[in-house]
């Protein structure tokens, strides 16, 4: 049981990690764009 | 120092400057779509894969999408890695019936291999199934490494196109790489490697009996010391020369077994360490004259790799010499370290008699200049000098050839840098190539330069101060045990993946943290030089004039080391100095850790 709570948790700031990276990539784009 | 070693530096230097054009010529072809002698034959199966996975191969990505594709299979990737881990005891070829790995380290593992860092907090003989081994490792050995280059191609594409919004296909490029470039070498490769006596196979491990049996004293069940006589030994085997290659060429440096290159069946002989020594620094050096192909200047390709072989040079210089030199506190007690018919001399502690101190400290340089990350020879066990070169090439970004693709991104970061300050010396506007260097790229450039000390100097200081947690796996006290964090988790910052040694890894907080820092260093360094590639390629190119910094001289290329060192040096010198700077002169008073 504890290591199925693990696994999920390991998952899901995999999940995150990538969702912030994306996050990361608009922002870039969105300071392009107030650059221009 | 030996006439003999410095030979055999200057002949692997030598074979890497061969293989740069040939190489960078061909890379640049795959990229470009040109027609390579592989067509006839690869042709019909990438279009079979494009068909068969719905990719549109005509269609060009703007950074933002690229970018976005990058992440995307590097999540699923990285997902898939931990399920394999996780399962691997349910899953084929498992003889030795290892059971799932832990949690922890399943998730510290999956990141490593999909950042092309192949930390190991593991001994893969020992863990690893010959499933997860090669559909879960190499695998990401292959393609963490393919995403690499892909990015470097697509930020070379930026710089050489003119007011265009897109930067390639991230899985045309993906695809390209693999098939093209990597597959083919590395199916020469593993051969050459078996030709040496490297193993391949998906035996279970053979048990012998050793020659000479050992008492050895063990822990019982309460943990008092029994006596145990030893009469067989376990000899580990498997699936090694094709994930051996791939280590080397994609610059992973994830070993099959936990010796890495420093076991005799990774690496049994002087060839065989010479193999993967140019494979670690062959397709980096080749980018550089990619570099110059793409963008039509030969003489600006050669002068980064230039300023790349300088600061190779200096490094393998310093570590040889200080290997070489030795341990002055061992001569005082009587131990010989002068060279003689029978002894390599020098500090030979955690050394392969077969690779001795030159090659040693070539491999070790080269491994930690690229973020390749394998070893033949224990860092920790260094001279503290010869310790320091290794930190420190891995604290300069590893842009010294640098990792697969990341090396030349990351050293096209630093051009950016560079010409900006050329600009900022005579009141212009900086210009890269005919391309205007404005207030985003540099701002881009620096939040790639800032992330990675801030990844590492944070993770070590919480270390440095958290006893139960961190300082408890530090074997060395003093200054040598704060080498051990600092490397660590430059090693993870930097997605090299070597590691110092003496510091018990596989713990709850070190997993957690380093797989984060490697996450970090990886995407977060990604995706600047992909906003950078984006920008530039929308721009229009402007005729070279007298304010322009030409990007092919000497003079270029001494700028170009001077930024990177005193970069890296201002960010971590005083990180170094109380660690194996401190260290030395404690050597040198009568002390070692």
């Amino acid at each position: 049981m504890e290591f199925m709570m693990l696994d999920a948790a390991f998952v899901l700031v995999t999940v995150a990690f990538f969702v912030l990276s994306i996050g990361y990539v608009a922002g870039c784009e969105r300071l392009k764009r107030g650059d221009r | 120092m030996t006439l003999n070693g410095w030979l055999q530096i200057a002949f692997f230097l030598l074979a890497i400057a061969a293989v740069t054009p040939v190489l960078g010529r061909f890379m640049a072809r795959v990229f470009n779509r040109e027609r390579t002698w592989f067509d006839p034959v690869l042709g019909p199966i990438e279009r079979l894969i494009y068909r068969s996975t719905g990719v549109d191969a005509a269609r060009e990505m703007p950074w933002t999408e690229y970018a976005a594709a990058v992440l995307l299979f590097s999540a699923v990737s990285m997902l898939v890695l931990y399920l394999i881990q996780r399962t691997q005891q349910w899953l084929p070829w498992n003889p030795q019936g290892f059971g799932p790995v832990a949690p922890d380290l399943a998730f510290n593992t999956a990141a490593s291999f999909t950042t092309n860092t192949n930390w190991q907090a593991y001994s893969g003989e020992s863990t690893m199934s010959y499933f997860t081994q090669m559909a879960g490792l190499a695998y990401h050995n292959f393609v963490s490494a393919a995403v690499g280059i892909s990015v470097a191609f697509a930020f070379l594409r930026g710089v050489v196109q003119k007011e265009k919004d897109t930067i390639g296909n991230f899985w045309v490029d993906l695809v390209r790489c693999l098939l093209w470039l990597l597959l083919p070498i590395c199916i020469g490769g593993a051969l050459a490697l078996v030709s040496q006596g490297v193993v391949q196979n998906l035996r279970p491990y053979d048990k012998v009996a050793v020659v000479d049996p050992q008492t050895v004293s063990v822990p019982d069940a309460d943990g008092k010391p029994r006596t145990e006589v030893r009469s067989e030994q376990t000899i580990a085997q498997g699936p090694v020369a094709s994930q051996e290659i791939i280590k080397q060429l994609g610059t992973n440096g994830g070993g099959f077994f936990n010796a890495n290159s420093a076991h005799p069946f990774e690496n049994p002989t002087p060839l065989s360490n010479f193999l993967a020594m140019f494979g670690i620094f062959a397709i980096s050096a080749g980018l550089t004259h990619a570099l110059g192909t793409m963008t039509g200047s030969r003489a600006h390709g050669w002068a980064v790799w230039g300023a790349m072989a300088f600061l190779f040079l200096a490094g393998v210089t310093t570590a040889y010499w200080a290997e070489a030199r030795g341990n002055p506190l061992l001569t005082t007690v009587g131990a010989d370290q002068t060279v003689s018919a029978t002894s390599p001399g020098g500090n030979m502690e955690g050394k392969e008699v077969r690779f001795g101190i030159a090659n040693t400290a070539l491999f070790a340089t080269a491994t930690t200049d690229a973020s390749c990350g394998a070893i033949n020879g224990w860092h920790d066990s260094f001279t503290p000098i010869g310790g320091l070169v290794t930190l420190g090439n891995i604290q300069l970004s590893e842009v010294v050839f640098g990792g697969v693709g990341a090396g030349l991104y990351g050293m096209l970061v630093y051009i950016i840098l560079s010409v900006f300050i050329a600009g900022l010396m005579v009141g212009r506007t900086p210009e890269y190539l005919g391309k205007k260097i404005h207030a985003f790229e540099v701002q881009m450039a620096m939040l790639s330069v800032l992330i990675f000390p801030l990844l590492i100097l944070v993770f070590t200081a919480i270390s440095s101060v958290s006893p139960d947690s961190a300082t408890s796996g530090i074997l060395n006290p003093g200054p040598h045990g704060l080498s051990e964090i600092l490397y660590a988790f430059s090693s993870g910052a930097a997605n090299n993946g070597s590691a110092f040694g003496g510091l018990t890894v596989n713990t709850p907080w070190y997993n957690r943290t380093l797989a984060v820092t490697m996450l970090f260093g990886r995407y977060f360094m990604i995706i600047p030089p992909l906003a950078i590639a984006g920008s530039l390629g929308r721009k229009k190119r402007v005729p070279p004039s007298p304010g322009t910094f030409p990007v092919t001289t000497p003079l270029f290329a001494a700028l170009l080391v001077s930024v990177i060192v005193i970069v890296g040096a201002l960010t971590f010198f005083p990180a170094l100095s109380l660690g194996p700077i401190v260290e030395h002169f404690l050597m040198t008073n009568g002390q070692v850790f």
